[in-house]
């Protein structure tokens, strides 16, 4: 009952992604060729023209850019607790955070459909009264501001933990000319590797524990902006807990899917052990329960309480053509996750775990959709679904970057941690000074 | 120079059998500052006995409760009950489920704290209803009055979520102490408790086959436990939610509660630990290791309570809605800013103490700290019913809430009840988890390193001859 045992392999080979291959890059180009010219002709009129790029690029970003914030938080929460199991899967949860500087550069771009996305607070009915009351707070001026700041600091804080929890790692190891100009900038002023294993642990607590509150505050308040304020009219206390939560559920489902697609190619299956996938399908199985229990809060406090104000976001949702897809989002998030993974078998193997991995990110995929699109559509009369090509076209894109930021990071940096590293770990015994053997009586 | 292995959580445990020794020595009998506790528990009780008894004779009247503030010091004082009564089984069940081995020396007794507050709590609703007497209308019991009672309320779900909660803690309890009870029952000289302890203690044995048996329910009570963490302070949240009171009707209302709950467990967890160490002389039991891991657990839990603090009152402004913000401005301006500023003091301010390394190493502040977040959360309760039902919408039917010496007593009584409760089961029932805390500690062997044979996650296999990296690494061999 007192844990794992805490023995630590001490025997570590150096080892990256192997060069991307060329299929592989290919399929990134094409994936991204269909990206753009999804959005091209989604721009160009072909499918609502302006209106539905933005709100197509929209839930992409605040999708993408959530899976790799929460994989970064999902390495910080292993980090803070402890989590000496995840020791040789951290690294593919930390690689997400090679996309967020292109995330940083794309949310520009989601600014330029703002006209699209919040019309509703822009211009507001005359005499609308609340509006008018939370104008202080609902202005484009002040929500760029913020929201940018808000971004600079979280993404600053996860690269920064990202280069402390490699600086240790890295030292003299460099092979390529790639590796070898990031590895001097990450271990400039190298103080020794014992000492600097140590001091990356400690220093890694404490932007951790920055990083876990940032994550909740900011990326919370982008939730308010970004989905919330798209309905000016409705508020909910839990909507912002859910908008992070999402983000988390979601990059730990994509770190699963990673870990059994590229462990093999990296030579690291061996480090890999059931158990530990048997752990992470625990973890994504409770985050799929607790998705649906703050959901449920939402909910039932909402419907309970019957005040238009307020049901009109469920409303809007529920109504067909949305809700199937609400219908759908919940079984690939909640329903399926709970009854495939409830049981030890499928969480321990590691094809059935990616599986149930894909179903909950195109189930979080789904919900962006849902949070962010039905608010610009007046319930009941939609005609037709506004989820086809442009949105897909324009996923493949994001998807296509995504992954080339995170192929950059496996093959630059090396995917398990090295020896100094684990040594700075904890092992729950201690040696002190005494006479011979144990003091048993 | 020779060293010995020890347990980081308890360095100065020898070995096994002073584990043994020390939880047997907290059933021998007490000292004079362990009697003058309990008299002064059983007089609390007496109290609430009293004014219950006037109560009932001359009804709810005797209660400060009227219109608009129907509830009062008795909703508040059941709520804080039953949120003391989480953080028992937050460390026994999630921590066991996590594998967080210091929760080995702490947990039986928090899980002691969290059944004997849920019993307290219970008690709250029957005295609310003004006629005990008829407590068993609020459960489905088939009768000739053809009267069901309603399933829509959140109240009923009440009583079902409280009465789980209650039953599975208990069993919970009561499984995890079997192995301890047959402990306390070898070691027993006194006749009667011989054969209480052989009762409760069901033919334990310790065999293979009993562990075998015991190691699987416990995980699966564990595993049932869990979820119940955070139903029932859920469901008690939604007796708030689910109306349209401002200041009740917030969605976060759920985990919010359930945060609180923990954060006012953990502190009651701190604050008898603290007197409990001191007292039975546990120190080498309640090492700083568990004072630090307690603490931390306290400012989280404390900064996701002001986490939905400041999102209840952004929210308020956001909401643009005149009775929204009303009801929030009324609480830290109004006549309850007092209240209002306690609960956001002691439990979202106070607490961020902790962040403070020399805090988190001190007992006497921590206690203090604990203290506050006692009282804190009791006012978080009371700020959330009372104000908001006394400055709800018109103005016209603005009113306060006037405590009586009826619900004084009552109040005070729950707290007697409860220490009662907890001196009754330290006396009597095996505080320490013997079997548990063994399992941190190193096995006791001939000799010292015989554990190096034990297998190892290992990876041996030769990973070819080139040299090691300067962190370690095994050297960047040919790709298989």
């Amino acid at each position: 009952m007192a844990g794992h045992s805490s023995s630590m392999p001490t025997r570590i080979p150096f080892r990256t992604l192997p060069k991307a291959s060329g299929a592989l890059l290919a399929g990134i180009a094409v994936a991204l060729l269909l990206g753009l010219a999804a959005a091209a002709m989604t721009l160009l009129g072909g499918e609502g023209g302006a209106a539905r790029f933005a709100q197509a690029f929209h839930f992409n970003w605040i999708f993408w850019s959530g899976t790799s914030m929460g994989m970064v938080m999902l390495t910080v929460a292993l980090h803070l607790t402890n989590a000496r199991w995840s020791w040789s899967l951290r690294r593919f949860a930390l690689a997400g955070v090679a996309f967020l500087p292109v995330s940083f550069v794309l949310f520009a771009v989601d600014w330029l459909g703002a006209e699209h996305l919040y019309h509703h607070w822009l211009h507001p009915a005359p005499g609308d009264h609340v509006l008018e009351a939370k104008s202080g707070y609902l202005n484009l001026p002040f929500m760029i501001a913020r929201d940018y700041v808000g971004l600079a600091i979280l993404y600053g804080l996860a690269i920064w933990f990202a280069m402390l929890a490699l600086r240790p790692d890295v030292y003299g190891a460099a092979q390529t000319d790639g590796q070898r100009r990031w590895y001097d900038r990450i271990t400039r002023n190298f103080r020794g590797v014992p000492e600097e294993a140590v001091r990356s642990r400690e220093l890694m607590t404490r932007v951790a524990v920055f990083l876990a509150f940032g994550y909740a505050i900011l990326w919370g308040m982008l939730g308010i902006d970004l989905g919330m304020s798209m309905l000016p009219h409705w508020f909910s206390t839990m909507f912002p807990v859910i908008f992070f939560i999402d983000g988390f559920h979601a990059g730990m489902a994509m770190t699963a899917l990673m870990v059994v697609v590229f462990r093999k190619r990296i030579g690291v299956d061996e480090f890999i052990t059931r158990n530990q996938f048997h752990d992470l399908g625990k973890l994504i199985f409770a985050f799929a329960v607790f998705w649906m229990y703050i959901n449920w809060s939402q909910y039932v406090v909402i419907w309970y309480g019957g005040l238009p104000h307020e049901q009109e976001w469920f409303v809007q949702r529920f109504h067909e053509p949305f809700g199937t897809l609400v219908r759908i989002a919940v079984g690939c998030i909640f329903v399926a996750p709970f009854l495939g993974l409830l049981t030890r078998p499928p969480k321990k193997t590691p094809a059935v775990l990616a599986t149930f991995a894909v179903v909950i990110l195109v189930g979080h995929w789904l919900e962006r959709f849902l949070l962010t699109v039905p608010s610009l559509y007046e319930s009941g009369h939609v005609e037709h679904l506004p989820l086809g090509l442009p949105e897909i076209g324009i996923a493949l894109g994001f998807g296509a970057l995504w992954l080339f930021c995170y192929t950059w990071f496996l093959s630059t940096f090396p995917v398990l941690p090295s020896p100094a590293t684990l040594a700075a770990v904890d092992t729950g015994f201690m040696e002190i000074p005494g006479e011979g053997h144990a003091a048993h009586a | 120079m020779a060293t010995v292995t020890r347990s980081v959580f308890h360095p100065e445990v020898t070995g096994y059998e002073e584990v043994n020794i020390t939880s047997n020595r907290m059933l021998t009998p007490p000292g004079k500052g362990y009697l003058a506790l309990l008299a002064m528990s059983v007089t609390l009780v007496g109290m609430m006995v009293i004014a219950e008894l006037h109560n009932i004779w001359y009804g709810l009247g005797m209660s400060g409760l009227t219109n608009p503030v129907g509830w009062g010091v008795y909703i508040t004082t059941f709520v804080f009950w039953v949120g003391i009564g989480h953080a028992g089984t937050l460390i026994s069940a999630i921590l066991y489920l996590f594998r967080a081995a210091w929760r080995q020396s702490v947990y039986r007794f928090a899980e002691a704290m969290t059944v004997f507050a849920v019993l307290t709590a219970a008690l709250f609703p029957i005295i609310h209803i003004g006629r005990p007497w008829f407590f068993y209308w609020l459960l489905p019991l088939p009768s000739q009055r053809q009267l069901w009672p309603n399933f829509r309320s959140p109240l009923l779900w009440d009583v079902f979520a409280v009465t789980t909660y209650l039953t599975v803690s208990s069993v919970f309890f009561f499984i995890g102490l079997i192995p301890d009870i047959a402990a306390a029952r070898d070691s027993a000289t006194n006749p009667t408790r011989k054969k209480v302890y052989t009762l409760l203690a069901m033919g334990w044995r310790g065999t293979d086959r009993e562990w075998r048996h015991f190691t699987r329910a416990y995980l699966f009570l564990a595993a049932l436990a869990t979820p119940l963490v955070l139903s029932v302070h859920s469901v008690v949240s939604w007796d708030f939610a689910v109306s349209i009171v401002p200041g009740w009707h917030t969605t976060i209302f759920a985990p919010y509660f359930v945060a609180g709950a923990i954060l006012s467990g953990v502190a009651m967890v701190i604050t008898l630990m603290v007197p409990v160490g001191r007292i039975f002389r546990l120190e080498k039991f309640f090492t700083p290791v568990h004072y630090d891991r307690l603490s931390k657990l306290l400012l989280l839990t404390s900064c996701i309570v002001g986490y939905a603090y400041a999102m209840e009152y952004f929210m308020a402004y956001y909401s643009g809605e005149l009775f929204e913000r009303d009801v929030f401005y009324d609480r830290v301006t109004g006549d309850y800013w007092w209240a209002g500023w306690s609960m956001i003091t002691f439990n979202a301010i106070i607490p961020q103490l902790i962040w403070m390394k020399k805090i988190r190493a001190s007992q006497n502040s921590l206690f203090l700290i604990s203290i506050f977040v006692n009282i804190g959360m009791w006012w978080e309760r009371f700020v959330i019913i009372v104000p908001s039902l006394a400055h709800s919408y018109e103005p016209w039917k603005f009113m306060n809430y006037h405590l009586t010496w009826v619900e004084a007593f009552i109040l005070l009584g729950s707290f007697g009840w409860f220490f009662m409760w907890f001196l009754l089961f330290l006396r009597y029932l095996p505080g320490l988890s013997i079997a548990e805390i063994k399992e941190v500690l190193p096995p006791p062997m001939r000799h010292p390193h015989a554990g190096d044979h034990l297998p190892q996650v290992n990876h041996t296999e030769e990973l070819g001859n080139a040299t090691p990296l300067p962190t370690g690494y095994m050297g960047l061999e040919e790709r298989r």
